[in-house]
């Protein structure tokens, strides 16, 4: 039987998508029966959510920011 | 002006302005990115320069087994962790991926919650980012984690790439990507946890 803390441990390798079917059939299967981990579950993947919109915003580069570095590249090579 | 690919590397190999120009229009924002994971905002904008030279030097013997993107991301990476060690700052892997008894000390015996977790007040990852305060928190911890975890995650979460994508980038097996990813996300998770609780942002 898997225990909640087999879930707590494979989690990722669920979201991911590198279990077996007998392991996805199980999982489905506690997740049906304990509220806890459902819970558990659901809450892990916001986590990693919140990653993509994290950290300051990278623009663009400018034009002239383009220029600068083409320029640097071609004197280099 | 480039219409494929192909093209694009083409007059990159024979030089063309305009290739150089539309490859950093392209890449240079997932570049960026990549490198301040790694390596600090400081010294990230430093370390994708050197990563073009290195890429320019390179690019005639490209041999687009994988995509010129990432490619180009697997040479910031490499690049990066040049300068860690030569920092002194790259956590080894081995370090990263040893047992964590992350959440061992909420199970009892027979591996049940002893205290399932805490209900969180929001359904969504946007929906808990509208809190400032957490916000913060979270930016300051992902910014903390270590530098292996904190590509991998990004590379995941923001760009979107695939495990195997990634250990081509960051040139780790696949199981230590997966570990790195789960690592990562646990971190993220006892932390949102730990706020919810007590309205505290975690330390460690
Ligand atoms: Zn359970």
């Amino acid at each position: 039987m898997l225990s909640c803390k087999d879930v707590s441990e494979t989690v990722t390798d669920h979201l991911e998508g590198s279990t077996s079917f007998q392991d996805r059939v199980a999982l489905r299967f506690h997740l049906l029966i304990c509220k806890h981990c459902r819970r558990f579950y659901q809450q892990f993947q916001i986590a990693g959510g919140v990653s993509g919109s994290l950290g300051d915003e990278v623009s663009e580069p400018t034009d002239d920011e383009i220029d600068a570095l083409v320029r640097k590249l071609k004197a280099r090579n | 002006m480039y219409e494929s690919e192909d093209a694009l590397i083409k007059g990159l190999v024979n030089g063309e302005d305009a290739a150089f120009r539309a490859a950093i229009k392209q890449y240079q924002v997932s570049m960026i990115y990549l490198a301040r994971n790694l390596v600090g905002d400081k010294i990230a904008d430093e370390v994708v320069q050197k990563a073009w030279f290195s890429a320019m030097k390179a690019i005639p013997r490209f041999e687009k087994r994988s995509s010129l993107k990432t490619w180009l991301l697997r040479i910031v990476a490499n690049e990066g962790k040049t300068r860690l060690r030569k920092e002194n700052r790259m956590t080894s892997l081995e370090a990263l991926t040893e047992a964590d008894p992350a959440f061992a000390t909420r199970f009892d015996d027979t591996g049940h919650w002893e205290t399932g977790p805490a209900q969180w007040d929001a359904d969504s990852p946007d929906e808990l980012m509208t809190r400032d305060e957490l916000k913060a928190c979270m930016d300051q911890l992902i910014e903390a984690l270590p530098e292996m975890q904190g590509a991998t995650l990004n590379l995941r979460e923001r760009q979107g790439y695939s495990l195997k994508e990634i250990c081509n980038i960051l040139e780790v097996s696949e199981s230590n990507v997966r570990v790195l990813l789960h690592r990562a996300r646990t971190r993220l998770f006892r932390c949102i946890e730990n706020f919810e609780q007590t309205g505290d942002c975690c330390t460690s």
